[in-house]
């Protein structure tokens, strides 16, 4: 019989394995966001970067309305630009 | 089968539709639910956005899997978190079933409500806002 005993850092061994990969897949994040969000945008498609830090690998915007473009308003329909992206990158699930 | 091809506004317009049609909503918003806010806002309303998912290539279209935003604009936050606790009520009770959806029929199997976002709008900050998310799993 064999067992498996994870290391007690397993969470960090896997997420410096996949590290690259994720990255790989915010920046195809980005990029489908640019791609969807209206032109009437100003600079938000510019905006968008890839993060890594310690909240870990992602997507994000650092535009001044980047959460009204996203999340809408009671003026404003939201355009959920990276949600709309990370979904087709795989299933979003809203935390 | 002619497999039909369903749009984010045949989604929206079907939720919207479904949505007033239930009475203990209705009791607290009447028709206000809404696609995109009237100019002239009345408020408790509801607007119903589909910001993601679709049709699963891998499925021939038979599946789709759409992602709502839900958002719940009252004068006050105590209306806006009843008027969001009714809407995950009646749609956790009574949406899993068979729908009309444009022309076609729609089997809802799974509808998930996410986390509740309770806040005030941010153009607007007299306006209580509650935001939330609903995720279908369906096949036609």
């Amino acid at each position: 019989m064999s067992r498996f005993q994870p290391a007690p850092n397993l969470d960090t061994i896997l997420a410096d394995a996949t590290k690259v990969e994720r990255a790989g897949v915010a920046a195809g994040i980005i990029r489908d966001a640019r791609g969807d969000v209206h032109t009437d945008t100003g600079g938000y498609a510019r905006s968008l970067r890839v993060f890594d830090d310690q909240r870990g690998v992602g997507a994000e915007t650092t535009d001044f309305a980047g959460h009204i473009i996203e999340w809408g308003s009671s003026r404003q329909s939201p355009q959920a630009p990276l949600r709309h992206a990370a979904d087709a990158a795989g299933r979003f699930e809203e935390r | 089968m002619t497999l039909p091809v369903l749009t984010a506004s045949n989604w929206k317009a079907w939720l919207c539709g479904w949505l007033r049609a239930q009475p203990e909503l209705a009791a607290l918003v009447s028709t206000r639910v809404y696609s995109k806010l009237p100019a002239a806002k009345v408020w408790p309303a509801v607007r119903v956005a589909r910001t993601a998912g679709g049709p699963i290539e891998e499925t021939g279209g038979y599946l789709h899997d759409p992602l709502f935003q839900l958002d719940v604009f009252a004068d006050d936050e105590a209306t806006a978190e009843r008027v969001m606790s009714t809407l995950a009520a009646v749609v956790a009770a009574r949406l899993v079933g068979t729908h009309t959806v444009n022309t076609a029929t729609v089997t809802v199997t799974s509808a998930v409500v996410g986390p509740i976002h309770e806040g005030w709008d941010d153009t607007a900050e007299t306006v209580a806002r509650h935001r939330s998310s609903l995720r279908l799993t369906t096949h036609i």
